[in-house]
């Protein structure tokens, strides 16, 4: 299969040369491909966010090399990186990362506006729609944010990461605020989108969340432990 | 482009309708309360007398004379009698002409005037102020034997062709304060003499106070009666405030009695400034002159009601509450920068458009100051013309102080905003989030 991720011998160090230095990620070798579904687990503290920012573009790292879809991007300066991230990859926090007093549609459509893939309203409104549709939520539209059930923002993080089609869909910890019945049903989602094709990589503490996917990956002390169909204990 | 206008218009555009309608709501506001209490320019020019006791009270305008159909009309009895003003006798002086005065006879028959207090106000400084009253246009002395000169000497001598301000003529020609001093008796205050064309322009600026009972003299019984029926007794002269003071020697007025059921009015007049040149000139204090031209003002309570300062002022505020809004709203800003940069977009874009916004506010801002005062001023002068003329620099720099104040609110709120774009980290800020 075609490698879509590849890290090498990467390290990341919080706090270089300081009294409180943390070096979180240590000599990772990654590879994931395109298409597939992994989660992240590890406890708190052992790195496996600042994994998934440095994934995402949205981290820098200190050595090692980052390959995205054939293209090194450990010298890539802030424009290369916003542009990568507008059209590869979309992200979903736990905590939605909204902006409450706007609509659904001011939300969703704004990565849409900045890979300028859209260049008329009517388009841009057809994509959001179409958006909205896949994750369940088009009557909400015109909804504002602040009005919504966590689940419900959760989706219109999802549509929003969803947006410019991207290859990649990071999540962290995105079922952490919500109950288990609208967990299911953003899994099923997130699932959903993985058997259109979408790499998926989701970092989380929870088992059942994890149990999703086939492949579980294992960071602790900033190491990496790879464990297929398996769901050991931290 | 279309990136910048999508950020633009997702993050700043509604915070900046935001401020412009607070601003604008201010404004309205502003402008409502200061109509709705009465402060109106008209009226804010006599506040100097707050509260003061006078034997006799001598208001002196160069202007037109007040009357049921001028707009400007304004009853100086009502006010005065509003403000607790104690006085036993107004007199009213209009229009002073050297034209009109040659065409009037004088008789000297005797009219008695004791603790007198004779202002003469600039018309200008009526409309202007607080702004033009920092000319010193108006005085107020109830001490006797100073001459007090106001601190626009300095400037009208270094500009003038003949270089014969009051204070240079009073240089020049001393003996003709001691015929002042001889005749008059006691002269308080003199102000403001501007020249023109070889004539020296009164312009109103002068006060005179004395006790001498020599110096208002009886010439004439015709007088003014308004519609109310009030005795409104004056000197009908015309506008053009100009008098002669080396051909002319005449300043006329009309006595006026308010309260008083019988008219017994009276044309009075003192002679003015012939000159020769051997006399020694009185020592003036520089010091004292401009400590006295700006005390009146600053302890007047109604001083800084004017609706052209307050609403100034009103601005300033609403923007000072916008940055206090900003200095609390720094994780807002960081977060609104993280979901930029988790949407695709640069910190370099971001600042770019804070930036263009930031400007763009601040112009609208001080194009609404600019509107602000024009339409203060406009019922007097041409608004604009007035604060781009540079007789009326002062004016203009007193405009410029909060629209400088402004400028230097929007760089701290530009830096605050810089801060916190920078220091904003997608992985920090937006797990802070609701």
């Amino acid at each position: 299969m075609e490698n879509l991720i590849v890290l090498k011998n990467l390290n990341k160090t919080y706090n270089l040369k300081k009294a409180n230095e943390n070096h979180v990620l240590k000599d990772i070798n990654l590879e994931i491909h395109k298409g597939e579904a992994l989660s992240i687990m590890g406890v708190s503290g052992s790195g496996k966010t600042t994994l998934l920012n440095i994934i995402g573009c949205l981290d820098n790292f200190d050595t090692g090399t980052y390959i995205l879809n054939n293209q090194d991007v450990s010298k890539a300066n802030d424009f290369t990186l916003a542009k990568i991230r507008s059209n590869f990859i979309g992200y979903v926090l736990q905590e939605y990362s909204l902006i409450n007093k706007q609509t659904v549609y001011e939300n969703v459509v704004l990565p849409l506006c900045l890979s300028n893939k859209y260049h008329s309203h009517k388009a841009c409104k057809e994509r959001v729609f179409e958006v909205l549709k896949m994750v369940g939520i088009m009557d909400k539209m015109k909804e504002k944010v602040i009005n919504l059930s966590g689940g419900q923002r959760q989706r219109v993080a999802i549509a929003r990461a969803m947006i410019n089609d991207p290859e990649i869909l990071l999540a962290d910890e995105p079922t952490a605020a919500l109950d288990s019945n609208t967990k299911k049903e953003i899994m099923e989602l997130f699932i959903s989108l993985n058997k259109l094709g979408k790499t998926i990589i989701i970092v989380t503490h929870d088992k059942e969340v994890a149990s999703y996917f086939n492949k579980v990956l294992y960071i602790k002390d900033g190491k990496i432990n790879t464990n297929k169909n398996s769901l050991s204990p931290l | 482009m279309k990136r910048f206008c999508c950020i633009f218009k997702t993050f700043f555009f509604k915070d900046l309708l935001l401020s412009l309608t607070i601003t604008i709501i201010t404004f309205i506001f502003t402008f409502s309360f200061v109509n709705s209490i009465g402060l109106n320019t008209d009226s804010t020019h006599y506040d100097y007398l707050y509260n003061e006791k006078y034997d006799d009270l001598y208001l002196i305008n160069s202007s037109y004379i007040y009357d049921d159909n001028d707009k400007q009309n304004f009853y100086i009895k009502d006010y005065l009698d509003n403000n607790h003003i104690e006085y036993q006798t107004i007199y009213h002086f209009y229009g002073l002409s050297g034209a009109s005065s040659q065409e009037l006879s004088f008789k000297f028959n005797g009219e008695i005037v004791e603790n007198a207090t004779i202002a003469i106000m600039d018309y200008d400084a009526v409309n202007y102020f607080p702004f033009k009253m920092l000319h010193g246009s108006f005085f107020n002395y109830k001490d006797e034997n100073q001459i007090i000169v106001s601190n626009d000497i300095k400037k009208i001598k270094t500009n003038m062709e003949y270089n014969l301000s009051l204070r240079s003529w009073i240089s020049e020609y001393p003996q003709d304060l001691t015929y002042l001093d001889k005749i008059i008796n006691k002269v308080k205050c003199i102000g403001k003499i501007e020249e023109e064309e070889n004539v020296f322009n009164l312009n109103a600026n002068i006060l005179f106070a004395t006790k001498d009972k020599e110096l208002l003299k009886e010439i004439d019984k015709n007088y003014y009666k308004n519609s109310e029926g009030r005795a409104t007794y004056l000197l009908h002269l015309n506008n053009s405030h100009v008098i002669d003071l080396i051909n002319l020697d005449k300043i006329m007025c009309k006595k006026q009695y308010d309260k008083s059921p019988r008219i017994d009015s009276s044309f009075v007049y003192y002679p003015t400034f012939g000159y020769t040149s051997d006399k020694i000139l009185p020592t003036i204090k520089e010091d004292f002159i401009y400590k006295k031209s700006f005390s009146g003002l600053k302890n007047d309570p109604l001083f800084v009601k004017n609706i052209v300062y307050i609403t100034i002022i009103s601005i300033s505020i609403t923007f000072i509450l916008f940055f206090l809004y900003t200095v609390n709203s720094k994780e807002k800003n960081r977060k609104e920068t993280s979901i930029i940069l988790l949407s695709g977009g640069t910190k370099k874009e971001i600042y770019i458009i804070y930036l263009l916004k930031l400007l763009f506010s601040l112009l609208s801002t001080i194009i609404l100051i600019i509107v602000t005062t024009y339409i203060s001023d406009y019922e007097q002068y041409c608004g604009l013309l007035t604060i781009f003329n540079i007789k009326e620099r002062l004016y203009f720099k007193n405009l410029l102080i909060p629209i400088l104040f402004l400028i230097l609110i929007y760089l701290i709120l530009a830096l605050i905003k810089f801060i916190s774009i920078k220091k904003a980290n997608i992985s920090i800020d937006l797990r802070k989030d609701n």
